[in-house]
């Protein structure tokens, strides 16, 4: 193998897979990427067995070929070389020599034979979507999925059409994020379960990508597929809880706060948490007062008062507050909608005027 | 199936030898084979990764192992199911469980009471009907016919089922204002309000309300200045005619450090205990959980849990909750060898007890010395014990009389036979020797 590229353009393929395969795989084959030389193009391998993924770059050509390198070490090589604009490959028995302006180095390789082959995806359905508001859509949710692996389908992100959109849920039983995004050919997407942990390697892959993409759909995995990569993910077989019912219809007490006013009594508050993050909300539209309140027995109290609009009913409830700090960066509006069915029901957040992200926590038990 | 596991078996052997065992890992764990279609073997992997390697890496070398073991092969296929328990996961009953995401809270916070706790869930037997009976009345008359209510068992014996049923029902039928608290939190919330000055809000709080219920009393013990105040509350509830109840896990004369006035007026009212519960009601108790839960057990099954788990109705649920997942995971009823695998660990093996050990305990229970029990006197202090140690060991542990005259220092038989008819006769007149002697029997068994 032998070819010769851009050094920018390799350096910033390489950092979208460069975090994909495992770093301590029993099987050192797995922990490498495999660089292959073919007509025209560079393609970059890299899989850690639950997703695969396939990047393309072009390149001058002069001997076909491909060898797989570890895959910190060859990222973290190519990323410091400074001194010339392009870089060459080259296979000398079995390792790769890089060189670039006056460095010149040897990279231990494996044998490329030896490297999982990505599969293909028998598609049994498929679509295009705007990479952008597929990534805006299932970042705004992947947090709030569960960290157990115990109930897989809780420690993913689902995502199914609804009237034009694409809806993206997640929920560890504790709180759930959901959001809309309107999106073109929104009911052609089959509705899968897509695991949390595979969602930032998504981001990262769709990142930048200016055109739509090919999905295509089988049992037990997703594929996403354009002109310079494929990308593979299982998916979960399985379904995911009917969420629609614990959304309350009707809600007894509202509050709107500022946005910044509110993260900011929160990061404060958060001085204070002890073990259980709790932090009592104590809203009283009848004495036009809504304060958070943390109290802990080993360092102390804060209250903090925020300047609030309310209407309905008074109540007072606890909540984990990293469970509310979590969903700030999901909101894009500078105020937020606080609504209360009960001490014992669901708090719901969302944007003032953003009808596409809805948050709900669970109060915690005293 | 178990031939071919064992022919999978053998080719996972076969293979092993000739890869490293790090490329063995990664390919080969979680494969097994599906199923044999005349000649055409399934073989289930995890995911598409797996089933693309071993068909370009693998075939050709797992074809001829299974050739070589399970001779007739004309070709294999790879499938990719999830695990193996995924086979059974189609089975409605697994359904259930994901349907609810969000666990609300199901204890209500204004009074604390757990809607769960009523009447119909609960199983009358021998053992607690006096003090179901005592409730029933209280829900007739609340204030007046058993005020207060008092109810002693050792833990796990349905006291707490029992008064939140009774605070349950007069919320729902009555419309009476209940609150349920357990005596440990009823000292925290006494503290803090001493703390932050608030102690007259914290006096209103409880006397607003019409039914008191108040939770494993013994943990007042020691706790002189809450007990002072529910001594004041008590009175002012008492002279309402608001209903009281309350639990522990003894008689209100043996909890330690509790001032006497409060023990008077606990003992005022009614007192019942719930004993362990017999065999039949056990019984009873696992099938009332069937019918809630819906699955099926065979009767020798049920039989078999009834007798290994004792005396605890707690621990009788809870192991009845581990067959149940066992049994939805499995997608079948469990038979009885299984559900023996299963409960091995929770049903303990009687300890063998010796006749040191039991000298010790009770010698230490009446504060007196283990030797003085072996030796001649005959002091009041130390007959009455040894009295209840020959009892103990005639009763319980059906040692003959001449053994224990023997063990405990060369006594006759006869000696033995009168102590055991003494105490026997004493227990039914003296009810404080009647309770020491099941108190010395809980720290034995």
């Amino acid at each position: 193998m032998k070819l010769e590229c851009v050094r920018e353009r390799l350096s910033a393929q390489l950092s979208k897979i460069d975090k994909i395969p495992s770093k301590n795989a029993n099987l050192p084959i797995l922990s490498c990427i495999l660089i292959s030389a073919r007509k025209g193009e560079l393609v970059l391998r890299a899989t850690n067995l639950d997703v695969g993924v396939e990047v393309s770059l072009p390149a001058h050509v002069d001997i076909e070929g491909s060898v797989a390198v570890p895959a910190q070490m060859f990222s973290s090589l190519i990323s410091q070389l400074k001194g010339d604009k392009s870089v060459v490959l080259e296979s000398v028995e079995g390792n790769v020599k890089v060189s670039c302006g006056g460095v010149v180095s040897v990279v231990k390789g494996l044998s490329p034979d030896d490297f999982p082959v990505i599969p293909e995806v028998d598609s049994v359905a498929s679509t295009t979507i705007n990479p952008e508001s597929f990534t805006k859509g299932i970042l705004s949710v992947s947090f709030a999925a569960s960290q157990s692996q115990v109930k897989p389908e809780l420690a993913s992100v689902y995502v199914y059409s609804l009237d034009e959109s694409l809806v993206f849920v997640s929920t560890d039983s504790f709180r759930l994020a959901e959001k809309k995004v309107k999106i073109k050919n929104a009911a052609d997407f089959n509705p899968v379960i897509i695991p949390s942990k595979n969602v930032a390697d998504i981001a990262r892959v769709l990142a930048g990508v200016d055109e739509d993409v090919v999905v295509c759909f089988d049992k037990s995995q997703i594929q996403f597929k354009s002109n310079s990569f494929i990308f593979v993910s299982r998916v979960i077989e399985g379904t995911f809880p009917n969420y629609a019912q614990i959304i309350p219809k009707e809600y007894s007490t509202e509050a709107i706060v500022l946005k910044s006013e509110f993260i900011e009594a929160l990061k404060t508050s958060s001085l204070f948490s002890d073990k259980f993050n709790q932090i009592k909300m104590i809203i009283s539209p009848s004495e036009k007062k809504f304060e958070t309140q943390v109290k802990n027995g080993d360092i102390g109290e804060i209250i903090s008062r925020i300047h609030t609009s309310l209407s309905g009913e008074d109540v007072e409830l606890s909540f984990n507050q990293r469970y509310i700090t979590d969903s700030m960066q999901a909101i894009s509006s500078d105020s937020i909608v606080l609504s209360f069915v009960g001490a014992t029901k669901p708090l719901v957040m969302r944007g003032v005027g953003d009808k596409t992200f809805l948050y709900l926590v669970m109060p915690m038990n005293k | 199936m178990s031939d071919q596991k064992k022919l999978w078996d053998s080719v996972l052997g076969s293979v092993e030898l000739q890869v490293s065992k790090a490329n063995f890992n990664t390919w080969f764990k979680d494969t097994y084979i599906l199923k044999n279609d005349d000649g055409i073997i399934y073989v289930a992997v995890p995911n598409a990764f797996v089933r693309d390697w071993l068909f370009n890496k693998y075939h050709k070398c797992i074809l001829k192992s299974l050739r070589d073991y399970g001779g007739d092969i004309r070709s294999v296929e790879y499938v990719i199911t999830r695990s193996e328990q995924k086979k059974e996961t189609d089975l409605p009953k697994k359904q259930e469980v994901g349907e609810l995401p969000l666990q609300e809270p199901i204890i209500n916070k204004d009074d604390n009471l757990n809607p769960r706790y009523v009447f119909e869930s609960f199983v009358v037997g021998p053992f607690n009907e006096l003090a179901h009976a005592a409730s029933q009345a209280v829900i007739k008359k609340p204030g007046i016919a058993y005020n207060p209510l008092f109810i002693y068992g050792d833990t796990g014996r349905g006291k707490t089922h029992l008064i939140q049923a009774v605070g349950n029902h007069l919320k729902n039928h009555s419309n009476q204002r209940v609150i349920y608290i357990t005596s440990e939190k009823f000292v925290v919330e006494y503290v803090n309000a001493l703390q932050s000055n608030k102690i007259n809000q914290f006096k209103e709080k409880y006397r607003k309300y019409d039914v008191f219920i108040m939770d494993d009393i013994q943990f007042l013990s020691g706790k002189e200045k809450s007990q002072e105040e529910l001594f004041h509350l008590f009175n002012t509830l008492y002279d309402n005619n608001k209903q009281i109840l309350f639990s522990s896990d003894r008689h209100p004369n043996y909890i330690d450090n509790l001032e006497a006035r409060l023990k008077s007026r606990f003992s005022a009212g009614m007192t019942v205990d719930i004993s362990a519960p017999d065999h039949e009601s056990r019984i009873a108790i696992l099938k009332t959980k069937i019918k809630t839960v819906g699955i099926n057990l065979t009767d020798d099954v049920i039989d078999f849990i009834a007798s290994n788990v004792d005396s605890n109705i707690r621990e009788l649920e809870g192991t009845f909750n581990s067959i149940v997942v066992q049994s939805q995971l499995k997608g079948r009823t469990l038979n009885l060898i299984e559900v023996k695998n299963l409960i091995k660990d929770s049903s303990k093996p009687k300890k063998a007890l010796s006749v040191k050990d039991v000298v010790k305990t009770v010698s230490g229970y009446y504060n007196i010395a283990e030797e003085s029990i072996y030796e001649k006197t005959r002091k009041k202090e130390v007959v009455k014990p040894r009295q209840v140690i020959m009892f103990i060991l005639r009763e319980n542990l059906s040692i003959s009389y001449p053994s224990i005259g023997e063990k405990l220092g060369g006594r006759d038989h006869t000696t033995v036979i009168h102590s055991c008819e003494k105490i026997k006769g004493d227990i039914k007149i003296d009810q404080k020797l009647a309770q020491e002697i099941e108190h010395i029997k809980s720290l034995l068994f």
